[in-house]
C-alpha cells in the first residue's frame, strides 16, 4: 500500500473514496471528524485500488479505520507497522456475529472485548430517587480517579478533560455520595428523546449495596419525558446484563460493537 | 410517504415519526440506523445511494429521504 502524504490529498482521496461505498468500512464518522484530525495532524493514510485505511492517533494507540472491497489489506498490516510499531485498534459494529469482519479468521488478531447495545423504549416504574447530586467541575478529579481506574483505555468510550468538563457543565453527570465519598456516578447523552448511558460505575468500596440501581433510578426520574434509552454494555458482563433486562426493560438490539487489537 | 414511514417504523417501532420535525436532532435514528436504512432504501427502491450523500440532513426527514431517493434514481 502507498502512504499518502499531504492533507489536501488524505481529503481528497478520502472524499472519493465515501462517494465510491466499499463494500466494508468501520467508519461511523462524518467528515468533519476527517477535518479535526488533519487540522490537528492525528491522521496518517496508506491506499491501495482496494482499500483505503486511515491510522488516527488517539493517546495510547492507532485507531485504524478501513473502506474496502476485500481484506486483502490485513496482510500489509505487518509492513505498516515496521514504521508505525503502536498498538493498532480496529473496531467493527455489526449485527450479530462479525462474519465478513472477523480479523482473527484473517491474521492472528481476536476481538479483546465485545459490547453488546441495548434499548429500552419506556420509563420503568421504579423510577424515582432523591439520592443523586448534578456533578460539577469540583468532582472532576475524583470522577477522573474513579473512571481510570475502572474503565479500559481501548474500548470503553473514558471521556477525555475536555469533554468530562462539557458534560459537567450540561449536567450530564450524576453521582452518588456515601461516607464523605464518590460512591459512583452516571454519564449520559441526550439527544431530544432519546437518552444514551454514557458509562455508568459504582466505587469499588460500595459495590453491592444498590448504589448502581440508585443511580438508574435516579437517571430514570430526570429523563421521564424521554423515549427511548440505549446503552452498550460489555458482552460477557452477564450481570449487568441481566440487570439492564430484568430490572430497567432493556432489549438487546442484536447490534455488536467488537475492538480488536492488532 | 406512507411507505417511508412504514420503513422507519419497521426501524424503529417505539416512535412515531409522524410527530417529528428532525429524526436524527430527535434521536429517533442514529448513525447505525442510517447504515441500515440506506441497505432497505437500496433493496426496496432498486438504488444506489452515494457515499457522499449518506449524511444526516438526508435522514432528518421523510421528506428528506424520498428527496434522496429521487436524486438517487428511484420513484417514489
Amino acid at each position: 500500500m502507498e502512504k499518502i502524504t499531504g492533507k489536501e490529498q488524505i481529503y481528497q482521496l478520502y472524499l472519493e473514496t465515501i462517494k465510491n461505498r466499499y463494500k466494508y468500512s468501520n467508519c461511523y464518522f462524518q467528515p468533519d471528524s476527517m477535518e479535526e484530525w488533519l487540522k490537528a495532524d492525528r491522521i496518517t493514510c496508506y491506499s491501495s485500488e482496494q482499500a483505503l485505511l486511515m491510522l488516527v492517533n488517539e493517546s495510547d494507540y492507532l485507531k485504524l479505520f478501513f473502506y474496502a472491497d476485500d481484506f486483502e489489506w490485513v496482510h500489509e498490516i505487518e509492513k505498516i507497522k515496521e514504521t508505525s510499531p503502536d498498538t493498532m485498534v480496529i473496531e467493527v459494529v455489526t449485527r450479530g456475529e462479525p462474519g465478513d469482519y472477523d480479523f482473527n479468521t484473517m491474521i492472528a488478531c481476536r476481538a479483546v472485548v465485545t459490547y453488546e447495545r441495548l434499548r429500552s423504549s419506556g420509563i420503568p416504574s421504579e423510577s424515582a430517587s432523591q439520592a443523586y447530586f448534578y456533578c460539577t467541575e469540583k468532582n472532576h478529579k475524583e470522577l477522573r480517579n474513579l473512571m481510570d481506574r475502572t474503565f479500559m483505555p481501548i474500548g470503553d468510550r473514558i471521556p477525555t478533560d475536555a469533554e468530562l468538563e462539557q458534560f459537567l457543565v450540561s449536567k450530564s453527570v450524576i453521582g452518588i455520595r456515601e461516607d464523605d465519598q464518590l460512591a459512583g456516578f452516571l454519564i449520559f447523552e441526550d439527544m431530544r428523546k432519546t437518552s444514551y448511558v454514557r458509562m455508568i460505575c459504582v466505587n469499588e468500596a460500595f459495590r453491592g449495596k444498590g448504589f448502581g440501581n440508585e443511580l438508574m433510578k435516579s437517571y430514570f426520574s430526570i429523563h421521564k419525558d424521554f423515549k427511548s434509552f440505549t446503552l452498550w454494555c460489555k458482552a460477557d458482563n452477564r450481570p449487568a446484563l441481566n440487570l439492564y433486562m430484568n430490572k430497567w426493560n432493556y432489549k438487546r438490539e442484536n447490534l455488536y460493537n467488537y475492538i480488536f487489537i492488532i | 410517504m406512507e411507505e417511508i414511514y412504514k420503513i422507519l417504523k419497521d426501524l424503529r417501532p417505539e416512535f412515531d415519526f409522524t410527530e417529528s420535525e428532525d429524526f436524527v436532532e430527535d434521536g429517533f435514528l442514529d448513525s447505525f440506523d442510517i447504515i441500515s436504512l440506506v441497505s432497505t432504501i437500496e433493496e426496496k427502491f432498486n438504488v444506489k445511494i452515494d457515499g457522499l450523500d449518506v449524511v444526516p440532513e438526508n435522514f432528518c426527514s421523510a421528506e428528506a429521504i424520498i428527496a434522496l431517493i429521487r436524486k438517487s434514481g428511484g420513484t417514489i
